[in-house]
């Protein structure tokens, strides 16, 4: 995200209009189809095609970096929405198994954060595979919401060359990854102590968490192979866990490198059966550790954060 | 009936989710603000004697304690009423948070159509919105407030005494309207300016700077027909395509659009009802759009309790214009629809700027 105080600059005692943003603009992203949205989910059972979509390419020295995803069910309503989504391009796979849509999307209002975005060089295919959990076939809407690039080679935008070239570059090291239970999990009537591992196959740096479920759960994660844990006991997620739009932000980010396990440990807190989805928001980091550059794990880099973060690591202004 | 409060607090609410925690913690990025403690020559630490009068504060119109009433509209005839809001005569306050509540017992076509037109009075009566704008998208409530932080917007910095006014006007004839308004801000005593020279320097930076910068807002040159001087567009019913044009009239005033805002009114039925909506938005001069498909206001607008952030400005020119698409997807009703979009007005001679220069599109004539 590119604050407002990065595109004024001072001049003596006056303040002027930075041009070259106009060479970066905001941008929404959808599905790429000639029928006016929405798209349409099938019933529970009967698969959906994937709806393609492709990021803008707006001129020669294009691409998108997608920040947030928000989304509408026009039919269930967005707030009881029950459908799963997966993303996938031609050589990527974006999560481990398809995520609850209200773990990982928000509203415009409050949306849901990419923490590491989605960059996308023009014209490049995402694949979307939509899946109904539950009930009738809906309509819905889905976008990423971002920056988009619009230059041409012989433009002197520097700064933002500079940052285009910054999001190309780190591409190359890191995407943004969503890791869920790799199963569709239903926890019986009061039952307790139920384990899923997932065996991490990459190396995934994890920021938050987030959870849909019919009834209140507990739950616990561990990484049983390292024998660590992130908690001392189980927190009721009405507690200690919210949805997209209010994702459970760790405080350092959860590094878990490729052989390690994730265990989450669910009780359900409710007399009837309870349909529990969890899913962390990270990034996946595509070569070995000892050869990911420092610049990496400074994401503030990669995401410029709002100016109270910087007045945290640089000190106040005064 | 309702009121308006305008706020400025020493601790900025989270404005996207991702942000919560370091928000919380650190508080916005004031200018006014200092350091707690402050070190000597010897390296000893004190507790800044500036600390005691500067502080997070609330600017109420007097008397706070009564609604302002808007009387309904009688005939063609809106009705009006103004609030005045001034800064303590021995204190310096950055406004930094817009608030307003409304009597429950206001109509909700009322609190939806309640319009609102704010003047700083410290620059020549300096207008901070092109038409007057839906109340709804300037101020937020107690629990989740309008910010002027930092990164979308500017905070307003108002000198001993300086005055702001907001015309409230009701376009309804459902009701009154009953407002309440307040300002959070941070407040910097005449006395703690004395004791610290840097804030006397942050003091004037930041009074150059808003002669140069202010928070705004921009509506549509379209109109809501039968209805005196309503910025909006009515949409008819079903899937027709219309246009809301956009005019950036001011040949001093270059715009940094970083959020928009919108409410929909579905005419069909009482005005508490919220339509649906899909628009899209082309850039001035090349009139490329920004989505590749109309965005619904539900994923592409928000309010000002809950504004939608754009990811980087959008930059508007003096005298640019540009369009916006909305569509009506309520096939059984006209839809009236607002659309706002905020973010910082830049004022300055065009002649200086190396924008024009660059482009050489607006050095003639200046």
């Amino acid at each position: 995200m590119i604050g407002v105080q990065e595109l004024i600059t001072k001049v003596g005692d006056r303040w002027i209009p930075n041009l070259s943003s106009k060479a970066v603009i905001p941008y929404s992203a959808t599905f790429d189809i000639q029928n006016p949205l929405p798209v349409h989910i099938n019933a529970v059972g009967v698969p959906t095609p994937p709806y393609p979509i492709t990021w803008p390419r707006l001129n020669l020295e294009g691409g998108m970096e997608a920040g947030e995803l928000v989304f509408e069910d026009a039919t269930d309503t967005t707030a009881l929405a029950d459908w799963n989504v997966l993303f996938t391009d031609s050589n990527r796979r974006y999560m481990n198994f398809p995520c609850h849509v209200r773990t990982i999307c928000g509203t415009a209002q409050l949306p849901g954060i990419i923490r590491q975005p989605l960059w996308g060089p023009g014209s490049q295919r995402l694949e979307t595979t939509l899946i109904k959990n539950a009930g009738a076939a809906v309509d819905v809407r889905m976008y990423f919401n971002g920056l988009a690039y619009s230059m041409r080679p012989g433009d002197q935008y520097k700064w933002v060359r500079e940052r285009r070239n910054k999001a190309i570059w780190a591409a190359n090291f890191c995407h943004p990854y969503w890791l869920t239970i790799d199963q569709n999990v239903e926890l019986g009537a009061s039952i307790t102590e139920n384990n899923f591992d997932i065996k991490i196959g990459e190396n995934l740096e994890l920021f938050s968490v987030a959870a849909v479920s019919d009834f209140d759960f507990a739950y616990e994660v561990s990484e049983p192979t390292l024998g660590q844990t992130i908690m001392n006991g189980k927190i009721a997620a009405s507690a200690g866990i919210g949805d997209a739009r209010y994702p459970t932000i760790f405080d350092t980010p959860l590094l878990l490198p490729v052989g390690s396990r994730l265990r989450i440990t669910l009780d359900n807190l409710a007399a009837s059966r309870n349909r529990v989805f969890i899913t962390f928001q990270g990034r996946k980091l595509l070569v070995p550790l000892k050869d990911v550059p420092p610049s990496i794990w400074d994401i503030d880099t990669l995401y410029p954060p709002p100016s109270s973060w910087r007045i945290q690591k640089e000190g106040r202004k005064s | 009936m309702a009121v308006v409060i305008f706020f400025g607090s020493a601790v900025v609410a989270d404005l996207k989710p991702c942000y919560n925690r370091a928000s919380r913690l650190k508080g916005c990025p004031m200018l006014l603000a200092v350091e707690d403690l402050e070190q000597d020559e010897k390296g000893a630490l004190w507790l800044n004697k500036a600390l005691p009068y500067i502080g997070g504060g609330v600017l109420v119109p007097d008397p706070a304690n009564q609604p302002l009433v808007v009387p309904a509209r009688s005939g063609q005839a809106n009705g009006t009423a103004s609030i005045v809001l001034e800064a303590q005569s021995d204190a310096w306050e950055q406004i930094l948070s817009l608030i307003k509540t409304q009597d429950t017992d206001d109509d909700p076509d009322v609190t939806a159509r309640l319009l609102v037109q704010l003047y700083d009075f410290a620059h020549a009566e300096r207008q901070l919105q092109n038409r007057p704008i839906p109340a709804t998208h300037v101020f937020g409530s107690q629990l989740n407030p309008f910010f002027l932080d930092e990164e979308f917007a500017v905070p307003l910095l108002l000198h001993p005494q300086q005055l702001v006014r907001a015309d409230f006007i009701n376009p309804s004839s459902a009701g009154d309207a009953n407002v309440f308004v307040s300002n959070g801000t941070i407040r910097a005593h005449g006395r703690a300016i004395s004791y610290d020279d840097k804030l006397k320097k942050l003091l004037t930076d930041e009074r150059n700077r808003m002669e140069c910068l202010c928070p705004y807002w921009m509506v549509s040159d379209s109109n809501i027909p039968d209805r005196d001087n309503v910025p909006g567009i009515q949409l008819a019913a079903g899937a027709v395509r219309q246009i809301m044009p956009f005019f950036n009239k001011r040949p001093d005033l270059t715009f940094l659009i970083t959020s928009v805002l919108a409410t929909a009114i579905s005419t069909g039925q009482r005005g508490d009802t919220e339509g649906q909506v899909a628009f899209e938005i082309f850039t001035p001069g090349d009139n490329q759009a920004i989505q590749n498909q109309p965005v619904t206001i539900n994923c592409g607008a928000g309010n000002a309790m809950f504004p939608h952030r754009l990811h980087t400005p959008l930059a508007i020119a003096p005298k640019d214009q540009f369009t916006v698409y909305a569509t009506n997807l309520i096939t059984d009703a006209t839809t009236d629809f607002f659309l706002t979009f905020f973010g910082v007005g830049i004022l300055s001679n065009p002649a200086d700027t190396g924008m024009w220069k660059t482009t050489g599109k607006y050095t003639k004539g200046y």
